[in-house]
């Protein structure tokens, strides 16, 4: 067998171990080896369920002009601006697989790891083809530990503004792609319509590259300038909507200094949680800086940016930055690659075959390391569902519904999934009746939403009021408990206190406030309120 | 039979032969199918062929198309990976326009992927030919 032919055979057979090894550490290992699931699974954070209830809405309403009231505290007018691209991409799959649109999600979201370390696989393997297999295996730990976070968490829009991010970095890297502006326009559109701040590193690294090369400043500043205007024009609506009715007024600007990282929210990936994978990155870094002739070669000079980018938290841009730190094992694999390679060539064992069979074992490797499913089904059991499900099925719309306090409904966005407004009530103001064992008359409560930007509506075109402006008690209405139509109580609970709690309010309202048990599924009690007296305390 | 011969040189030449695409094609479908099921084993093979054919006409063939008319790529894996990531950014750069002037995103799942190929043939049959031949 000739040289060109195993190169082309073993290469192939890479892509393919490589993309199974990516499918089976990241989405088979979150849901349980299926694509489809009859109720929400492997989702671990409230802020997933906030991107579904995004893609919910897109589907219910056809467009992403307004959201629905439900989302948004009974609000009928509230511009939606959150993030369009991964809502639109969501629904069509779903539409046209006939899969539920939860399922879609999930697969499209861990489908960007997947196409982010195929982009620079290609990039790599354009200056050395050995180098880039020995690179990949490094992007599966984008599966390990803290780094999964970014796909079970839900940060999702920003992973999929850095997926485009390395297209529009995998295009501009190419000669022949240099005349092809509509190209990387059409990538910045999309990141601006992903994630809007993600913008920024592409700016960035265009400004470095501009000072770089300024006996060419002419001709970059055209084409820059044809960039930006081009992905202007194309994300115009939303980037209209977006800027001014969060930028203008200053509301949502996710520029954190970096005095606020502790309100990042997710978990901060620092260099201790490399372990001792640091040591190639680093002994890759140094080959790269004492042995590579080329020093401009773009498949390095991108590690080192990737690597500052996860530091521009000191320039104030926090929550980007941070998150760009999830994409480190993607985009800084070529110095892990380079550190193998290096070692495999001093040793003149840097034949094709040797190369893939080295990559084979740091992909079984790192797939050990792996263990069972982060957890399981994840913050929605299958009851739950069903709840909402009978309840978008059998509660009239204009009725009322309180969320009793559950510790399972701190992960408040799925709540929503009912598609009613949704009332609940915070442990702070429960825990005085739980120490008491009194039962509350007058609540002070929380109204869970989903509304981006203090509720925005437009006032004309250029203007946009803000309902949270107009009413700083939109959101922490105090309403009796007599009040409402119907209250949902679920049992999921740590803390044995609020359960029995629960218990005991469930049995007094259907024994002595005529309450009615409507639907069971245990956690999950709903009753009905058939006339409670609100003359009186209950 | 001049304009055949010519037709057949271009693709020659931008490394574009329609009987290989497609058995590129077929087989990179096939792959992908082998290679979802080994990681879905617990999922019936109708679910997957379903998803991978959804996936591929909203994103992938797409952005190949457009790929393939622009002979910007020369090597089959970079229109089918990149062509992905095309795919999935001009989606979603139209589709949200096309919602916002009334059209519901349940027919874009047709018209989108559906225009960007015809928009690919035009440009194939158009641009490339008259930059080389007027």
């Amino acid at each position: 067998m000739g040289n060109k032919k195993l190169t082309t055979i073993l290469s192939v057979l890479f892509i393919a171990i490589f993309i199974f090894s990516h499918l089976y550490m990241g989405l088979a290992n979150v849901s349980d080896k299926r694509i489809h699931h009859d109720s929400p699974y492997g989702f671990q954070a409230s802020d997933t369920f906030s991107h579904i209830l995004y893609s919910y809405n897109l589907a219910e309403r056809g467009d992403n002009k307004y959201l629905q009231p439900y989302i948004v505290a009974d609000l009928q007018d509230v511009v939606a601006i959150n993030p369009p691209a991964l809502p639109h991409i969501v629904v069509a799959l779903s539409t046209i697989s006939g899969l539920n649109i939860y399922d879609a999600q999930l697969i499209l979201v861990f489908f960007i790891p997947i196409l982010a370390s195929l982009l620079i696989f290609l990039i790599i393997r354009r200056f050395n083809l050995k180098l880039a297999i020995l690179s990949a295996p490094f992007t599966l730990l984008a599966y390990t530990e803290k780094f999964l976070s970014i796909y079970t968490w839900g940060i999702w829009t920003v992973a999929l503004s850095y997926m485009f991010l390395a297209g529009f970095f995998y295009i501009y890297s190419d000669k022949r792609f240099k005349d092809s502006w509509i190209f990387q326009a059409i990538l910045i559109a999309a990141i601006l319509e992903a994630y809007a701040v993600t913008v920024v590193f592409p700016a960035i690294f265009l400004a470095i590259n501009f000072l770089i090369n300024l006996k060419e400043w002419k001709e970059n500043l055209i084409r820059y300038i044809k960039i930006f205007s081009l992905a202007l024009v194309l994300g115009s609506y939303y980037i209209f909507n977006f800027f001014f009715a969060t930028v203008v007024k200053r509301i949502g600007v996710y520029a954190q200094s970096s005095s606020e990282l502790n309100a990042f929210g997710y978990p901060i990936i620092s260099m201790g949680d490399w372990s001792w994978w640091i040591a190639f990155i680093g002994i890759g870094f140094l080959f790269y800086l004492l042995f590579t002739k080329n020093k401009k070669r773009y498949d390095m000079i991108l590690g080192i940016y990737a690597f500052a980018f996860g530091f521009l938290y000191l320039l104030a841009f926090g929550k980007a930055s941070l998150t760009f730190r999830y994409f480190w094992p993607i985009f800084l694999a070529v110095f892990f690659g380079l550190c193998l390679f290096s070692l495999l060539k001093l040793t003149k064992m840097n034949k094709i075959h040797i190369v893939f069979i080295c990559s084979c074992i740091f992909i079984i490797f790192i797939g050990a390391k792996l263990t069972s499913p982060p957890s399981g089904q994840g913050i929605m059991i299958p009851q739950e569902w069903e709840s909402y499900k009978w309840i978008k099925e059998n509660i009239p719309e204009e009725n009322t519904m309180l969320f009793f306090y559950s510790d399972s409904y701190t992960q408040s966005a799925k709540m929503m999934f009912s598609q009613r407004v949704v009332y609940t009530i915070t442990m702070n103001t429960l825990r005085p009746y739980i120490n008491n064992k009194s039962i509350p008359d007058t609540l002070f409560l929380s109204i869970v939403t989903e509304g981006v930007g203090d509720y925005p509506y437009k006032k004309s075109l250029f203007e946009f009021g803000h309902h949270l402006e107009d009413n700083k008690n939109l959101l922490t209405p105090s309403i009796r408990l007599c009040e409402f139509d119907f209250i949902v109580f679920n049992m999921a609970n740590y803390n044995k206190a609020v359960s029995e709690y629960n218990v005991e309010l469930i049995n007094h309202l259907i024994n002595q406030a005529n309450g009615t048990l409507v639907w069971q599924n245990s956690p999950i009690f709903i009753l009905r309120n058939d006339k409670m007296p609100c003359d009186k305390n209950i | 039979m001049m304009k055949k011969k010519i037709d057949s040189k271009d693709s020659k030449k931008s490394g574009f032969d329609i009987k290989t695409e497609v058995t590129y094609m077929l087989i990179s479908f096939l792959m992908t199918c082998i290679v979802v099921y080994a990681a879905f084993y617990k999922q019936d093979i109708l679910t997957i062929i379903k998803t991978i054919l959804s996936l591929w006409w909203l994103f992938l063939l797409p952005g190949y198309a457009i790929l393939l008319a622009s002979s910007k790529c020369k090597r089959f894996s970079e229109r089918l990976i990149f062509g992905t990531v095309l795919g999935i950014a001009t989606y979603s750069i139209l589709s949200y326009p096309l919602a916002i002037l009334g059209i519901h995103v349940k027919f874009h799942v047709f018209l989108i992927p559906i225009g960007e190929m015809i928009a690919a043939v035009f440009i194939k049959k158009n641009f490339n030919n008259k930059k080389k031949y007027h």
